[in-house]
């Protein structure tokens, strides 16, 4: 590059980035950014960043049908021009060498052999025997026996075919995503404080807020864009403050004005400390709370979501109805946290109490705005659901929520486990709209809006994420397809689910972009299309819902996911699947006991043939045929797969999924509005957006005089007083539950002396799949190590940067020592961050979870080092 | 050659000495900032590789609060 370019393209860039961050240029070197731009013949488009929940806006060039540039989106409320340093990289995760390009399938002289070695063949042929497998289970065992593990990554339009397939298609309920692993805790929070899921408020309350609480999120290098704003704050409002509770010291403490480090689980001693603390302060908001909230509490002898036979499950008596709660006065909520004194939290947690009473100060104080965020450390909690109702139980009693400034914010990790998991449902128990199966009326208007008979939908929950892997070893789930992630690397206490993938009669699908962990153990590896070579909609934490346009074409044979699912239903006719089928354990009114009736008389009275296929049932309905491609909102852009099926899938699929929400709290708006805008957080309402949700003025579903109306409708009617008391409903009223203090299922002892943590790291994420397809990420940090404390490391003769033995009781692997590095462990515990498959964590980590919402505790489990 | 287009916060009262430290660096350039402690920076690098090595550089530097990426560019494709 020659001098003179090189100076113009650095004054270009720079003049570009003071433009987009509001800082004042002159009108010339403008002119000369336009110009630059004119000539590199690039194209433009607005997109959102591959990676995490936070949804930042990315522009992106293409020129030639390869991605040239990366930009911060400068309009986009989210980043508003800035990137985190992964942004260098959404544009080069698709060029990865080891890119999947061809369906890979293990055969043998000639055939399919599930000893055999991966061999490419077509889609056809592919499709063939995932067929054949499919119905040879189906046929045997019935719609239980078959499931999809799918993915906070779906993209919308992909979930949403995926659950109407699984639940109105081949009516089986085992559809779960990986968001069952990072948010199904803060979902079960949500529903059973507020009756309806997501977040009240949004990012802009933290250019409104007095102080910032992280519990559990490591923003900084988790959410460094929000952690931005966050900083700026700080910088230009004197009074804020921020708290940074976490279980080791990291990067988010560096700013912190009060950092705690507290033993693993305490967290919930913590919180009734706070809420004691401010009921004794006058830091209650009596009005708030008397005109808007009950008392509830529920049962304490829950177990720890361990299969049955575990000694820990023992003696565990209301581990079936976990998610049972009831009424109590105020009295009793503050009788229960009487114990819950400075001393007695201060010991339990290793917090000096002079620490708690500061930050008890902070929510105590009526003037003081207050935002809690927080991630994993809560979610992944074997009190998951129990924790994150204490955050609201907190912010409720000082009324400190839906208000520009305060809230209780639940940060996600994936870009869609809100747009797609949560949104559309593609959960076991789920529907769109926070609908679930078990209840007939949500089924009789999912099935309405399918044009479905009535009774095709399966009343019986699905089985969930852990389970099916347990299924999977049990033999009971014989064929798993998963989408969009890598569960033989993310699922805790691994060793027992590749065993299962390789050793049992079952088929394994795994439709990936790279070679994975889960890649390779299964039996069957379609290559897909990724993130910029489709169309797609994501949702982020803050209900923002955005899509973007194809930019590029996959390369080889690589295919979208929606294309896959869409092609699959192509094999199947009505008459295969909406015949009776049998259904253990099924037991619902209406249904006879352990089958899913026959509904092909019905269907032929609404004017089905039981020779049409799913696809033309489900997916090629007419009124989704006239849904034209070529259409003038791509602007030049392709689509590959509305190409190959004639008609604009994507829009199509929109049109239906947008009617589930309409005046149910969970409003869209249409298709090309979101490609002309930076997103919208729902509910939209005549296309104005909602960032305040149940405060009046804001949210549109609050009328005038309500003040605050917390409309969500589910668990609203719960008994009084205790466990069989008289139903009574709580409508438009949040719940304030007391939970109390309970021990991890497992703790370090004599034998297993350490506590095992584990988490990301700023250059990978999630598995690694991607990032570490990136030489430059790979370099910068190459293999996952064990953070460890030096005393810790010092006492068994342990050298920094020595290779040791991490081991549990259920696996060991082979690491590094870091003593010094970017997080400073405390002694008695270890972090290894789960992004490296040749480290991989997840053999050592124990599969208990949250018994209401399943999800699973990777934070804290009893391990031990030693050396080689 | 990649160019970066980097945004540095720091606080107000140390703009100036971040502004002579990174004007310091061979390959860094402040270009604007403004009186809340921002600075727009361009940083040259020969890949990406050194590109984020040099953006990790920045956020080093003691008082920076935050470095973030906010635009890149190379002549001719990414690799």
């Amino acid at each position: 590059m020659s001098q003179t370019r090189r100076d113009f393209l650095k004054n270009a860039v720079a003049t570009s980035v003071a433009g987009s961050i509001g800082i004042s240029v002159p009108v010339n070197a403008l002119a000369q950014v336009d110009e630059w731009r004119g000539k590199e013949n690039w194209k433009w488009d607005k997109t959102v960043c591959r990676f995490c929940g936070v949804g930042c806006g990315i522009m992106m060039a293409t020129n030639k049908g390869r991605i040239v540039s990366v930009k911060g989106d400068p309009e986009s409320p989210v980043n508003r021009g800035l990137t985190c340093i992964k942004g260098y990289f959404n544009a080069k995760i698709l060029y990865g060498e080891d890119r999947l390009t061809k369906p890979l399938l293990r055969k043998k002289n000639g055939v399919y052999d599930k000893n055999g070695k991966f061999t490419p063949v077509s889609w056809d042929e592919a499709f063939d025997v995932m067929t054949a497998k499919f119905k040879e289970y189906y046929a045997e065992h019935g719609p239980a026996s078959v499931s999809i593990f799918g993915s906070g990554q779906y993209t919308i339009d992909e979930g949403y075919a995926a659950a109407k397939f699984m639940k109105a298609g081949v009516r089986s309920n085992n559809i779960d995503p990986n968001a069952r692993h990072c948010m199904a805790s803060a979902v079960a929070g949500f529903i059973q404080t507020f009756g309806i899921d997501e977040p009240p408020g949004c990012y802009d309350d933290i250019e409104q807020t007095d102080a910032v609480v992280c519990w559990g999120a490591n923003m900084a290098e988790c959410h460094p864009i929000l952690w931005s704003r966050v900083t700026d704050r700080k910088i230009k409002h004197e009074p804020m403050q921020i708290v940074n509770l976490s279980t080791y010291g990291n990067r988010t403490s560096d700013i912190a004005d009060l950092e705690m480090i507290f033993e693993p689980q305490t967290d919930l001693a913590i919180m009734n400390f706070i809420a004691r603390y401010m009921i004794e302060n006058g830091g209650m908001n009596q009005k708030f709370v008397d005109k808007h909230c009950a008392f509830a509490a529920g049962p304490t002898d829950i177990g720890y979501g361990l299969p049955d036979d575990h000694p820990l499950e023992q003696g565990q008596s209301m581990r079936s109805k976990a998610g049972a709660h009831w009424t109590i006065t105020f009295e009793e909520f503050k009788q229960n946290l009487e114990p819950y004194t400075a001393k007695y939290v201060s010991d339990l947690s290793g917090v000096p109490e002079e620490k708690l009473v500061a930050l008890a100060k902070l929510y105590t104080d009526p003037k003081r705005k207050v935002v809690s965020f927080w991630t994993m450390g809560f979610n992944q909690h074997t009190r998951g659901t129990w924790v994150n109702e204490q955050i609201y139980m907190i912010h409720l009693l000082g009324g400190k929520i839906s208000t520009p400034g305060s809230g209780a914010f639940s940060l996600t990790g994936q870009p869609s486990a809100c747009g797609t998991a949560r949104e559309v449902g593609t959960f076991a128990h789920r529907l769109p709209a926070d609908m679930v199966v078990a209840n007939p009326d949500h089924r009789a208007k999912a099935e309405k809006l399918w044009h479905l008979p009535s009774k095709t939908l399966n009343p019986k929950v699905g089985t969930h994420a852990v389970q099916m892997v347990r299924d999977l070893r049990s033999g009971k789930v014989k064929f798993f397809w998963a989408m969009v992630t890598n569960p033989f690397q993310d699922f805790a206490n691994a060793n027992e689910w590749l065993r299962a993938a390789r050793e049992k009669d079952n088929f394994i699908v795994v439709s990936d972009c790279y070679p994975t962990v889960s890649a390779k153990v299964a039996d069957l590896v379609l290559p897909v299309a990724m993130i910029y070579e489709k169309w797609g909609a994501y949702g982020n934490a803050e209900r923002r819902t955005q899509h973007w346009r194809q930019q590029v074409t996959a390369p080889g044979d690589a295919k979208g996911d929606l294309w896959q699912i869409l092609e699959f239903s192509k094999r199947f006719k009505l008459a295969e699947v909406w015949k009776e089928q049998p259904l253990p354990g099924l037991a619902a009114d209406g249904f006879e006991d352990g089958k899913l009736p026959d509904v092909l008389a019905e269907a032929k009275k609404m004017g089905y043939d039981p020779e049409q296929t799913l696809y033309e049932v489900l997916f090629a309905r007419p009124e989704y045929k006239s849904v034209r491609w070529p259409d003038p909102i791509a602007d030049g852009h392709p689509n590959d797969i509305a190409e190959d099926f004639g008609f604009f899938v994507h829009k199509a699929l929109w049109n239906e999924y947008q009617k589930f929400g309409t005046g149910n709290g969970h409003d869209l708006a249409d298709f090309d509005t979101y490609h002309r805008m930076r997103g919208l957080r729902w509910p939209v309402v005549n296309g104005r957006e909602t960032q305040w949700r149940y405060r009046e003025g804001y949210d549109p579903y609050v009328k005038p005089g309500q003040d605050f109306h917390f409309y969500g409708k589910a668990l609203k009617k719960i008994p009084a007083g205790g466990p069989k008391g008289e139903p009574v409903a709580l409508d438009g009223k949040a719940k304030i539950f007391f939970r109390p203090y309970a021990p991890a299922a497992e703790s370090p002892d004599a034998e297993y002396d350490l506590w095992l943590c584990t988490g990301r790291v700023l250059e990978h994420w999630h598995s690694g799949t991607m990032t570490k397809r990136v030489p430059e990420l790979n370099r910068a940090v190459p293999y996952a190590k064990c953070y460890m404390h030096p005393a810790d490391a010092e006492a068994r003769g342990i050298a920094q940067h020595e290779e040791v033995v991490v081991e549990s009781r259920r696996g060991k692997v082979k690491a590094r020592v870091e003593t010094n590095g970017r997080n400073s462990v405390p002694k008695g515990l270890i972090f290894v961050p789960w992004f490296d498959e040749n480290v991989l964590i997840n053999k050592l980590t124990l599969d208990n979870t949250c018994p209401i919402s399943k999800e699973t505790d990777y934070k804290k489990c009893a391990a031990r080092v030693r050396k080689v | 050659m990649i160019i970066s287009g980097v945004v540095v916060a720091s606080r107000p009262e140390h703009l100036s000495e971040i502004r002579d430290e990174v004007n310091g660096l061979p390959w860094a350039e402040v270009h604007f900032s403004d009186p809340e402690g921002r600075l727009v920076v361009t940083l040259e690098a020969s890949d990406l590789d050194e590109s984020m090595d040099r953006m990790k550089t920045l956020q080093a530097i003691p008082l920076v609060l935050s470095a973030s990426l906010a635009e890149f560019c190379s002549d001719g494709e990414l690799t």
